[in-house]
């Protein structure tokens, strides 16, 4: 990837503009699914182009840009975030986990698992963020109730479940029987 | 009968592993060397003037490879589904603020946004219709000035059902209910954005079209002439979707026309991706729809005739409105459906289709059903409050049955399946119908409502059917390709089991290579509940013709025996019951390749032609139709007007689930969309521009708004598809939101007939009714 | 989103000071400070991105979280919000869920989890109205953007907008649930900026929009919001965020009340009133708590309350709903506050 193709800045409609492509400036450090890593970049740049753009990890998705759909769910220090609306600059000396931190070396992660079983899969946009939404609530709350679960991903839309199979998914990995 | 050991089983998706470890790519996660970024200049105005447009500061611009104005396209400036009447770039006029009015290609994202707040355009603005009503008026201003369909003014086209004499049983009739009903614009919501990259192609020298999009075939033969290429060097691909609901059949034309058109002109790679709030502005909506309906019954709940007027939305361009000629299209399904999934002898039904200054009103699950149908299942529970009589009772006394003739003059055969009995009984004992709900006597009040529904299957055109590939490698796996997208409704998982279960090797063993014009047979477009049937019978065909190939080398060079006494299993050749003397599939396959036995094999299938006839509305448009029933139990809070959703329960006569998981999936996901299309949805229009275009003010359900969502998946098979199976994409979507509404009227005796039923307008219909009552 | 300079703050102070070195007017729209601090970025971000907001310098105070200014304080005395505490943290507090419910409530009602894990509560007070001419810079008619220019809400598609603390400059609705609360419970703000410290009663935080609506606050270009303090009133307890919205989640309330009660026996003794999705700023609405103060919370108290809650509300083309839905919405509230177990 070349750093002219910045393709994943996406204001909104805006008519009047002047911009210039800001100097990568900034190097951040921080730990990446579990590996210590730096990255040079731009004060503007958003985690979510740093990941999909600069490292190629293009399992976060970016569908609204605006925080309100949840496919660019990142954990950062075990808490749920929006990978759109933070700077790279904001994740300094922190740990991101991402979709592709998940699955061990031969397993998968076992809400990957349940994802898979129960049929909660469809289009497959909103699945990376619904999984991290769902591992960051049940690596607080491991036995959540229905109603635990609903509020954790009710900020990730799904437009071809109707989330049904999505909770039974990880219902089943709460209480799956050890 | 064969045992089925793979059809009718919850495999695992072809795809679940991918997406679940982020591993699938969409559009938007392909990179190709030396990409240029597009951006569109769309229309400041929804209607208007194109008065002068200069580029020239954007063009002088660093990184800036080129900018494209109307003047400069290579080939036709009109493309669309049915008619080519959409510009690539708008050149005298725009229509709708999706209008391109300049395209800009440059070397990152940051430049081609410089580069189109550089361009300046100086408009005349016109009046901009949001009321086909208002448009369809003799002394309207002509959106389109010439239109290669139009038939009047604004009035893109009128069509027509006539059957038996209507006016005779409305007058003989006990009872008649006339309501209007009106139904909003919905998105398709699909998380994925519009996107396209375009690249010279190398070997033909034409342009590869890397698009989201549902329907590849389509789109290279609308877009040639864009491109000024022959179709065949044109190829479309479309890698796995986010979602799609009927939107993506035309928004993908869109996306590719523009990157299309600034890939030849550069002559380098063109990646174009609409913003959130672009896809909101530019891209297809359902039809609104204001719906006429009066309806004559006896007594007894008979219904003996309906008349229906419905003035459809159809936004700035055809999509997929429909015309006379050709005669498909939205418009003509709100005349096929004009009398719901009942047997009426008299039938009249006229359905105006009227440009707007909207966003073009296009696909989008259930084609015209859920508008016409939303008001047939409100005017069947009025008939019933009317006769004291239950809902249910009066659908089941006017259900369409064995033998019954439709208003389109077909008659239904339980060959086809003909399951909404059984659907009906489903799901009353679940929601337990017959007991009595305790309303409530505070400010939150509880009601249960009742829906109903009809949908063919398939396309109702004269061409409708599909070719499939299939080929036996010589180890033994099979490949199949189709050109049907794969956009979350899980078709290639359908296809791999059909495939295994009919030549015999394992569903593992059986790999499905999807929409890529340059590898996939046409299969047709991925619309219209048809892939499963369609698609699935030019799979099985193909398979079949394989298999009858193999055994007769086995036959013949192997086993010493007649190939009708010998079968296919996980795999393994044998002579039937006899499976300890069994040669692997890999090891005929090998030696039918060294013997001139053709193993790369086209199955197509074609239905029954469709039929109708555009003067009178009759015909018989379908094959085979789906069925089913929706009931809900509701909380209506008074005071606030909130509405909440405590049950859903629906039953869908699917004819054969193929993957049960997957058929459940398709269920969920269309009561949930019907949640939203009653409660929640819909587009604020002010002038032509819409006024919510994000996730956060264009409300779609979340986790919080939906109950678990109950399914009952009901077989009656239909004799012609695979394995007995009829469509089921769309059909789930249809009685949700009437159902709803029902469950209102149960509830507090309030009946409102427009949706989506938000809080403030629920409130505003209490508050009438409060005044009407003193 | 337009390049800008980058820093980094670990304490109050150090961020006043980087903030002051930019000189800034004290009369310009709060939207168009050239310095801005960054704390979850939720709010910021989003404007920034939609390029409705321009700073020139981002201050990010996110590392002052680790100092006492991120913490959350309960005693018997009261409690003392660090403003870069996060909203689920405070909204998951044991103590605060328990002795301030009110808090809780508001803060779990707004926005989705992942917004919540993010955004500190300092910015949350402050964020900004959801307007959509507001957010659209296309449209040139905004007072709080561009002051003078007009207001395209006045005849535009108002249904969300605010029916109280209206001017002819604006009808822009408060967008925020904890404000309301934190009115509900007498809650003062702590303030720090080139100046030194200072601290106001929350309510006199915001500005209504009268002749100046890009004024959106009290705080003095480059002050920074330290803390929140509330002390332990005997109507903490008795306390509810009652919000009414188009969805159930990840939506702004069409009307919403944050009431506080004291009750002796079946009287209300002390009562504390804000309104949320029907007013211009955090509301509070003295003249209900009035109404109530010292009587019998019967229908006819319920329904003055209600009365002189929307006394003086103006209702425009699409959002007259809104007064008979606040009314309701309040008077539920007081109801199910006063039919609490403490």
């Amino acid at each position: 990837m070349t750093s002219d193709v910045q393709l994943a800045t996406r204001p909104a409609d805006v008519s009047a503009r002047d911009r210039v492509d800001a100097a990568k400036n900034l190097v951040v450090s921080f730990v990446l699914n579990g590996k210590p890593l730096s990255v040079a970049v731009a004060p503007t740049e958003l985690l979510a182009d740093t990941l999909r753009e600069g490292l190629g990890l293009t399992g976060t998705k970016v569908a609204c840009g605006t925080g309100d759909c949840g496919t660019c769910t990142a954990i950062l220090d075990g808490e749920a975030v929006r990978s759109c609306l933070m700077l790279t600059a904001m994740v300094a000396g922190k740990t991101v986990e991402t979709i592709e931190g998940l699955a061990g070396e031969s397993d998968i992660h076992p809400i990957q698992q349940a994802f898979i079983d129960t049929g909660a899969v469809q289009c497959g946009y909103c699945t990376p963020g619904m999984i991290l939404a769902a591992k960051a609530l049940l690596d607080e709350n491991p036995k959540p109730s229905a109603d635990d679960i609903k509020e954790a991903i009710s900020g990730n839309l799904c437009r071809c479940t109707g989330y049904t199979k999505i909770i039974e998914a990880i219902d089943k990995v709460a209480n799956a029987v050890a | 009968m064969e045992k089925l050991d793979i059809v009718g089983q919850s495999k695992q998706r072809v795809d679940a592993l991918v997406k679940v470890t982020g591993q699938a790519k969409y559009s938007a996660d392909l990179r190709r060397p030396d990409m240029l970024i597009a951006k569109a200049l769309f229309a400041k105005y929804p209607h208007a003037i194109i008065k002068s447009i200069d580029v020239s500061k954007a063009e002088k611009l660093d990184g800036v490879a080129a900018v494209m104005t109307a003047k400069d396209l290579p080939g036709r400036n009109g493309y669309g589904i049915l008619v080519p009447d959409k510009p690539v770039i708008a050149e005298r006029k725009t229509k709708y603020e999706g209008d391109p009015v300049a395209i800009v290609a440059a070397v990152n994202l940051d430049t081609a946004e410089k580069a189109i707040a550089l361009i300046e355009v100086v408009y005349e603005p016109l009046h901009a219709y949001d009321d086909p009503r208002e448009a369809m008026k003799d002394d309207a201003v002509k959106i389109h000035e010439q239109h290669p369909a139009a038939e009047k003014g604004n009035i893109l086209c009128v069509l027509k059902l006539d059957r038996g004499d209507v006016d005779k049983a409305f007058a003989e009739a006990d009872i008649v209910i006339e309501n209007d009903y009106e139904t909003p614009m919905v998105d398709h919501a699909y998380l994925e954005p519009d996107i396209a990259i375009a690249e010279l192609d190398s070997t033909t020298g034409g342009l590869i079209l890397t698009s989201a999009g549902q329907a590849v075939y389509a789109t290279k033969r609308c877009l040639a002439p864009v491109f000024g290429l022959p179709q065949s060097k044109v190829r479309v691909v479309a890698p796995v979707i986010g979602g799609g609901f009927g939107g993506k059949e035309d928004s993908t034309l869109d996306v590719c026309a523009v990157a299309g058109v600034l890939a030849l002109k550069t002559r380098r790679p063109v990646y174009f991706e609409l913003t959130r709030a672009e896809v909101f502005r530019t891209t297809g909506k359902r039809h609104a729809s204001y719906i006429k309906h009066r309806l004559a019954a006896n007594r007894d709940g008979k219904i003996v005739a309906i008349d229906v007027q419905t003035i459809l939305d159809k936004g700035a361009y055809v999509s997929m409105g429909g015309t006379k000629a050709p005669l498909h299209g939205v418009t003509m399904r709100t005349l096929v459906y004009a009398g719901g999934t009942y047997a009426i002898p008299n039938a009249r039904a006229r359905a105006y289709s009227v440009f707007t200054n909207h966003p073009y009103s296009c696909a989008f699950r259930g084609f015209g059903a859920p508008q016409v149908q939303f008001a047939v299942e409100c005017q069947i529970d009025e008939l019933a409050h009317r006769i004291g009589m239950d809902p249910v009772a009066v659908r089941t006394l006017n259900m369409l049955k064995d033998g019954d003739m439709t208003i389109t003059g077909q008659i239904m055969k339980e060959s086809r399946g003909l399951g909404l009995g059984e659907c009906i009984q489903k799901v009353t004992q679940r929601i337990k119908w017959d007991q009595p709900i305790d309303h409530g006597k505070g400010p939150v009040r509880r009601g249960k409502g009742f829906g109903a529904f009809i949908y063919g299957t398939g396309i109702p055109l004269a061409f409708e059917g599909s070719s499939a590939f299939a080929n036996l490698e010589l180890d033994g796996t099979l490949n199949v390709a189709v050109s049907s997208t794969e956009m979350g409704q899980g078709i290639a998982t359908t296809v791999a089991q059909l495939a295994a279960q009919t030549f015999g090797v394992k569903y593992e063993s059986v790999d499905v290579v999807f929409s890529d014009t340059g590898r996939s047979p046409d299969s047709g477009p991925t619309v219209g509940s048809r892939s499963a049937v369609m698609v699935g019978n030019a799979v099985a065909e193909a398979c079949r013709q394989l298999r009858s190939r193999l055994l007769e080398v086995a036959g013949k060079q192997f086993f010493q025996a007649d190939p009708s006494t010998l079968t296919i299993k996980d795999g393994l050749v044998y002579v039937e019951g006899r499976p300890e003397n069994a040669e692997k599939v890999a090891t005929i396959a090998a030696r039918a390749f060294v013997s001139q036995v053709p193993l790369s094999v086209i199955g197509t299938w074609f239905p029954p032609q469709p039929t109708f006839n555009s003067a009178d509305g009759q015909g018989e448009p379908y094959h085979a139709y789906g069925f089913g029933a929706h009931a809900v139990e509701i909380e209506v809070d008074t005071e606030t007007g909130v509405i909440n959703v405590l049950r859903s329960v629906l039953a869908c006569d699917v004819g054969k689930a193929i993957n049960p998981a997957i058929v459940e999936g398709q269920m969920e996901g269309g009561a949930a969309q019907a949640v939203g299309y009653g409660l929640m949805e819909e587009p604020i229009m002010a002038a032509g521009v819409m006024q919510n275009t994000g996730f956060h003010n264009y409300m779609i359900p979340t986790t919080k708004d939906l109950p678990d969502l109950e399914s009952v998946i009901v077989e009656h098979s239909n004799e012609l598809g695979p394995y007995g199976a009829k469509g089921i994409g769309e059909p789930p979507l249809i009685a949700g939101a009437p159902a709803i509404r029902n469950a209102i009227y149960d509830a507090i005796g309030v009946k409102i007939n427009i949706i989506p039923l938000t809080p403030r307008r629920v409130l505003e219909a209490i508050r009438q009714q409060a005044g009407q009552a003193r | 989103m337009r390049p800008f300079h980058y820093e980094r703050a670990a304490t109050p102070a150090a961020a006043v000071k980087m903030a002051g070195t930019t000189p800034m007017s004290p009369d310009q729209p709060s939207v168009a400070t050239p310095v801005q601090y960054l704390a979850g970025g939720t709010n910021l971000l989003d404007m920034m991105k939609i390029d409705v907001m321009r700073p020139d310098r981002v201050v990010d105070i996110n590392a002052i979280a680790e100092t006492r200014h991120g913490g959350i304080e309960v005693s018997d005395d009261g409690m003392w919000l660090g403003a870069l505490a996060r909203m689920a943290e405070v909204a998951e507090h044991a103590d605060v869920k328990h002795r301030f419910p009110v808090i809780a409530q508001s803060l779990t009602l707004a926005a989705s989890q992942q917004l919540r894990n993010m955004a500190s509560i300092g910015g949350n007070v402050l964020q900004r109205t959801r307007c959509p001419y507001y957010r659209d810079t296309s449209y040139a008619e905004c007072n709080k953007r561009d002051p003078g220019s007009g207001c395209a809400a006045l005849g535009g598609f108002n249904r969300m907008h605010a029916v109280l603390g209206t001017s002819k400059a604006c009808i822009a609705t408060y967008p925020g649930d904890f404000a309301q609360a934190l009115i509900a419970l007498d809650a003062r703000v702590e303030i720090t900026g080139a100046h030194g410290h200072r601290s106001m009663a929350f309510a006199e935080l915001h500005r209504r929009p009268d002749d100046e609506p890009h004024m959106e606050t009290r705080l003095a270009p480059g002050e920074l919001i330290t803390a929140f303090t509330i002390a332990a009133l005997p109507w903490a307890r008795r306390s509810k965020y009652l919000k009414i919205r188009d969805r159930e989640s990840y939506e702004f309330a069409l009307a919403s009340a944050a009431v506080a009660l004291d009750m002796d026996g079946d009287i209300v003794r002390e009562a504390r009133i804000a309104l949320g999705g029907v007013a211009t700023v955090p509301w509070r609405a003295s003249a209900a708590e009035h109404e109530i103060q010292g009587k019998r919370l019967d229908e006819r108290a319920l329904a003055a309350a209600a009365e002189a809650a929307f006394a003086d509300a103006r209702v425009f083309e699409h959002n007259a709903f809104k007064i008979a839905l606040g009314k309701r919405t309040l008077t539920r509230a007081l109801r199910e506050t006063a039919a609490m177990e403490t």
